[in-house]
C-alpha cells in the first residue's frame, strides 16, 4: 500500500518516491514511512541514494516547519481515572535527543536536547555549543577572536 | 499525528511485550529492566550481520551487540533503582535525521506521566511513569512501555556523520567513535525521570500541573521553587546561569564527596566599584597562566583604541593604554583579532591580568581560545553583560587609576558546579538552549557528570556515587 509523497519538485522530477506503510517499528521517528524511489532508468523501486534520502527529508521537514508555522500546538489530553488520579501520554517534544554534530577542526560535540524540533534546530546549526569553563578547550581552540 | 504514534507504540509494547522481550536485566538488579526488541526482522536489533566481539560485548551479530549494549545501559539503572514493577523500554533502530556532519543519534523519554495516584509524594504533581510504577507497587498502564527509545540505524554511513560510528563495547574504549552505552545510559536517566515536564522557554506547566522535579527546582535570585513561580518567573528563571539550583537533600548531601573544591571566578570591589561590587562568572583561556587559589589582584583599567570608546587591542598599546593597563588588571573588547594578539598586547604593556569582554549576549562566557606560549598572564572572558556593569564604574577613572578592583582567580571553598551555599547548579544559559536548559546539570560540574546536556568524553559509566550525583538526583524525587 504506497502513496505518493512528493509532487512538483525538482526530485520529484526524476524520481517518483512513494511512502510504504510499514510496521511502526520501522517507521522514522517523525511519523514518515520507510522511503523508497522509482529508479527513473529502470523504473524499478529501490531504496533511495543517502543523496536522495537527504532530498527527500529536506523536502519532508520544510513541509512539515510550514505545518508548524500555520498549525497551533495541540495541547496534551489529560485522562482522568477512577481512583481520583491522572495520567497523560507524552509526545515526541518531551522525548530527550541526543545529537551529534561535527565541529569545523574536526572534533565532535553531543547534545542533549528535549525534542524533535531543538534536536533539528542543533543539525540546523542554530544552537550555541556548549563549552565548559577552562576544562574543555577543544570545543573552542577555533573560536579566536 | 503523535497520539497516533505512541498508540502504535503502545500497540506494539503489548503484542511484543511477551514475545520479543530481548533481555532481562540480571537476576542481582534491584529493579529489572527489559529492552522490548521492535525492530522487524533483518533490522535493527536483528540485524544478522557477522561481527567480531568488542569490547567485551560478545554479540555475534550486529543486531545482537546493539542488544546487549542496550541491555548494558538497562542493568547500570536496575542494579541502581529499586522497583518492584518491571521496567519496559521499547526500542527500535530506525532512519532518523541525518547529515554529513551531523546526526540525531537517537532518543528516549518516559511515554506517559501520572498525578495524584496513591503514594504520591506531592499532590497535583506529574511524576514519570516508571516512577509512578515503583511508588504504587503496580503497572499502572501494563499495555504501554514505561520508555521508548529509537536509536539512529544509519549512524556512520555516508551522509549520516559520516564514518563515525557507535562503539558497540561495554568497556567505555569507544576512541574516536560514540560511545552507544554512555549516551543509553544518560538518555533513559530522562527517561526514567531526570527532567521537569514543564516548559522551561516559556514557563507553562505540563496541563497546568508542576513536575516532582519543579519542588526542588530553586532559583536563588527570587527565593522561588519553580512550583511557586509564575510562567514568566519560571521562563526567568531558566536564563539566570549560576543562580539556578537543586535543593534536595540527597543530592546536596552527596555533593561534596563528588564534586571537586575550586570556582574560578572574577571579584569586582573597592571604593568606586558602586553597583559593579560582586561576584562574575569567567571563561578561562587554553593559554597563559592558569587562574589559582592565589589570586591577582589589581584595578581594573580599560583600554580604549576605538571611536566608540571600546578597546580591541590589536595592535601595540599606545602610550596612554599602556599607562592605563600597566600592573593592572586590563579590559578589552572582543573581536576583530585574536585572543592571544590582544593579551599580548596588554602583557607587553606591563598588565598583570586581562579581562575580554564578549561582544555578544551569552552567559556563561565561553573560555579563550588559542595558543601562545609567550603569554605568562591570566586572561578570562566575561559576558557582555557584565562589562557593561563593570565599565559603567569606570567612567571616572584617572590615566592610570580607577578604584575598580579586580580578584581573578579561583575560590577554594566553592565546588566546582554548586554555589556558595553548596548546591547543585542547574544548566540555565542565556540564551534559552531549547531543550538543554533545566533538566540537566550546570556545564561547571567537575569531575564531569553523566546528566549534563554534552556528554564528555572522560565520562564512566557509573552513575552513582561517588562518581555521579544522578542516582542522588533521582532519590530526591522518589526513587
Amino acid at each position: 500500500m504506497c502513496k505518493t509523497k512528493l509532487q512538483a519538485t525538482s526530485l520529484a522530477a526524476l524520481l517518483s518516491v512513494l511512502v510504504l506503510a510499514a510496521s511502526p517499528a520501522a517507521q522514522a521517528a517523525d511519523g514518515a514511512g520507510m522511503r523508497i524511489v522509482r529508479d527513473p532508468v529502470t523504473g524499478q523501486l529501490r531504496a533511495p541514494t543517502p543523496e536522495e534520502f537527504q532530498a527527500i527529508e529536506a523536502q519532508e521537514l520544510k513541509a512539515k516547519a510550514a505545518a508548524r508555522a500555520t498549525t497551533a500546538p495541540v495541547a496534551p489530553t489529560e485522562v482522568r481515572r477512577a481512583d481520583g488520579s491522572a495520567k497523560l501520554m507524552l509526545d515526541e517534544s518531551q522525548m530527550s535527543y541526543a545529537v551529534m554534530t561535527r565541529n569545523a577542526d574536526g572534533s565532535l560535540t553531543e547534545h542533549c536536547v528535549t525534542g524533535a524540533d531543538a534536536a533539528q534546530k542543533v543539525l540546523s546549526g542554530k544552537k550555541v555549543s556548549l563549552v565548559k569553563n577552562g576544562k574543555n578547550a577543544k570545543e573552542h581552540a577555533h573560536d579566536h577572536e | 499525528m503523535t497520539t497516533n504514534k505512541f498508540v502504535a507504540s503502545k500497540r506494539l509494547a503489548a503484542a511484543l511485550a511477551l514475545s520479543l522481550i530481548g533481555w532481562v536485566s540480571g537476576a542481582q538488579a534491584a529493579a529489572t529492566i527489559a529492552i522490548v526488541n521492535g525492530d522487524p526482522a533483518g533490522v535493527g536489533f536483528n540485524d544478522a550481520t557477522a561481527v567480531a566481539p568488542v569490547g567485551g560485548n560478545l554479540g555475534t551479530t550486529l543486531g545482537q551487540q546493539r542488544l546487549n549494549a542496550f541491555q548494558a545501559a538497562a542493568d547500570k539503572w536496575g542494579a541502581t533503582l529499586t522497583s518492584a514493577v518491571p521496567i519496559r523500554i521499547l526500542a527500535t533502530w530506525e532512519a532518523l535525521t541525518c547529515t554529513a556532519t551531523g546526526a540525531v543519534l537517537g532518543s528516549a523519554g518516559a511515554t506517559e506521566v501520572f498525578r495524584d495516584f496513591t503514594g504520591a509524594t506531592k499532590p497535583a504533581t506529574w511524576y514519570s511513569f516508571a516512577l509512578t510504577n515503583k511508588i504504587t507497587g503496580a503497572d499502572e498502564d501494563p499495555a504501554t512501555a514505561q520508555i521508548r527509545a529509537r536509536f539512529n540505524v544509519n549512524l556512520g554511513q555516508a551522509g549520516c556523520l559520516t564514518g563515525t560510528f557507535f562503539y558497540l563495547g561495554l568497556d567505555n574504549n569507544h576512541g574516536a567513535n560514540v560511545d552507544l552505552v554512555t549516551v543509553l545510559t544518560h538518555e533513559f536517566g530522562h527517561g526514567l525521570g531526570f527532567q521537569t515536564f514543564t516548559n522551561g522557554n516559556t514557563g507553562a506547566q505540563l496541563a497546568g500541573f508542576p513536575s516532582i522535579w519543579d519542588h526542588y527546582l530553586l532559583g536563588s535570585q527570587t527565593g522561588l521553587l519553580w512550583k511557586d513561580m509564575t510562567d514568566a518567573q519560571r521562563a526567568a528563571s531558566a536564563l539566570t546561569g549560576n543562580r539556578l539550583v537543586w535543593t534536595g537533600t540527597a543530592v546536596t548531601n552527596a555533593l561534596p564527596g563528588v564534586l571537586q573544591l575550586g570556582t574560578p571566578g572574577l571579584g569586582i570591589s573597592g571604593p568606586a566599584a558602586g553597583a559593579a561590587t560582586g561576584d562574575y562568572l569567567v571563561g578561562t583561556a587554553s593559554f597563559g597562566a592558569a587562574l589559582s587559589a592565589v589570586p591577582v589582584v589589581g584595578q581594573v583599567m580599560p583600554v580604549v583604541d576605538q571611536a566608540n570608546g571600546t578597546g580591541l587591542a590589536c595592535n601595540p598599546l599606545s602610550a596612554l593604554n599602556a599607562l592605563a593597563v600597566k600592573n593592572n588588571i586590563g579590559l578589552v573588547d572582543r573581536g576583530t583579532c585574536t585572543f592571544t594578539v590582544k593579551v599580548k598586547n596588554l602583557q607587553d604593556a606591563g598588565a598583570i591580568a586581562v579581562l575580554v569582554a564578549d561582544n555578544v549576549v551569552g552567559s556563561p562566557p565561553p573560555g579563550l581560545g588559542g595558543a601562545d606560549p609567550t603569554i605568562t598572564i591570566p586572561a578570562v572572558r566575561i559576558t557582555l553583560a557584565d562589562a557593561t556593569t563593570i565599565k559603567a564604574q569606570l567612567t571616572h577613572r584617572s590615566r592610570a587609576t580607577s578604584g575598580v578592583i579586580g580578584r581573578l582567580g579561583v575560590n577554594t571553598s566553592q565546588y566546582a558546579g554548586a554555589d556558595a551555599l553548596g548546591r547543585a547548579l542547574m544548566y540555565a544559559p542565556n540564551p534559552y538552549q531549547g531543550g538543554s536548559s533545566v533538566s540537566h546539570w550546570d556545564i561547571s560540574a567537575f569531575p564531569n557528570q553523566l546528566m549534563e546536556p554534552a556528554i564528555n568524553g572522560d565520562l564512566t559509566h557509573q552513575v552513582t556515587l561517588p562518581q555521579d550525583l544522578t542516582f542522588p538526583l533521582l532519590q530526591d524525587i522518589g526513587w
